[in-house]
């Protein structure tokens, strides 16, 4: 994945186990982090949420350097209305580059591009369902081809949906201010996903391009993309912990 | 439903969907979804625990009313006693 292609491509770095970084790692990461990330990863109640804080801030600095000369450290970010992280000050050479982070008990995933939005989702799909969201939460649509599924294929399927709908939110950029039931993912045997709106949601399911993946066979991606003409290939690539941490 | 029993009930729904939180360090004016990074599964799960602790129906409108754990006792302090 080279950082010269990515106006043609979107780029989507996975990293696993930050979970086990060693304190010496994470030593070293926190030096890239601002005071705030810092302070922000120190509050965790548990060592593992404090490592998967402070390797997910510095995995998203050190991958953004990736495509601009500016340093890891030197990154700046604010969030828009909604909650979401964008960058701050953009210096010439980062003009309109994109990201999107996610992450799962076991793994990081940082979603790149240029010039359109873009929003990635990673869930553990082990992870303890406590509450019906579906039920509550999807559209319709939704829920009917979840309860056709046999009952042991539900838990993937709900999975299959949620991290779609997820990256969607995301790459608007809204979070739940958009109503997950406003939209409704349809899972294609033979190709990509599809969206398609209720008239409550005022957007146009040819200007999205999905993409998902299975990055292990515990955890499940999906990533939205804004379509400006040409489906981008999305290109996928996990990075071993002692790359990032030395 | 005093507020001091509104607040217990909100930390208890916070912390039974991300006990990665610790009560004690939370300040209580951050916004914690990103404080915490939780994710809308988390939020959603929030939610439905403050409905089923405390009856109260929030839409999608208001989560935003709820975005720290002041904001989220005064939201619900006047809903409990509209």
């Amino acid at each position: 994945m080279h950082p010269s292609s990515l106006p043609s491509e979107a780029h989507v770095w996975l990293l696993a186990g930050a979970e086990d970084a060693a304190a010496s790692q994470l030593d070293g990461l926190a030096s890239l982090l601002h005071e705030e990330e810092r302070t922000r990863a120190a509050r965790y109640l548990r060592a593992v949420d404090r490592a998967r804080s402070i390797v997910t801030r510095a995995l998203l600095r050190l991958t953004l350097s990736r495509y601009a000369p500016v340093a890891p450290d030197a990154w700046r970010f604010v969030t828009n209305r909604y909650g979401r992280p964008e960058l701050a000050e953009v210096p010439r050479s980062a003009a309109g580059l994109r990201f999107n982070v996610s992450h799962t008990e076991g793994l990081i995933a940082i979603a790149v591009a240029r010039d359109r939005d873009i929003g990635v989702d990673v869930e553990y799909i082990e992870r303890r369902l406590t509450h019906d969201i579906a039920g509550r939460f999807f559209s319709p649509a939704e829920v009917h081809d979840l309860r056709q599924q046999p009952a042991e294929a539900q838990p993937r399927v709900f999975f299959d949906y949620w991290t779609l709908k997820e990256s969607y939110i995301k790459a608007r950029g809204m979070g739940l201010a958009l109503p997950l039931e406003d939209f409704s993912f349809h899972l294609r045997p033979d190709g990509p996903p599809t969206i398609s709106f209720a008239p409550a949601l005022d957007d146009d399911p040819a200007r999205w391009q999905f993409a998902q993946g299975w990055p292990s066979e515990h955890h499940r991606l999906a990533v939205a993309i804004e379509r400006r003409g040409e489906d981008l290939p999305v290109h996928i690539a996990s990075l071993p912990l002692e790359h990032v941490a030395r | 439903m005093t507020r001091d029993e509104i607040r217990t009930a909100v930390l208890h729904a916070l912390t039974s969907v991300a006990p990665e939180i610790d009560p004690q360090r939370l300040d209580p004016d951050s916004v914690f979804r990103q404080a915490y990074d939780l994710d809308s599964m988390d939020v959603l799960n929030f939610m439905i625990a403050l409905h089923a602790s405390l009856d109260v129906d929030v839409p999608e409108s208001d989560y935003v009313k709820l975005a720290s754990l002041n904001s989220a006792v005064d939201y619900l302090a006047g809903r409990l006693t509209s």
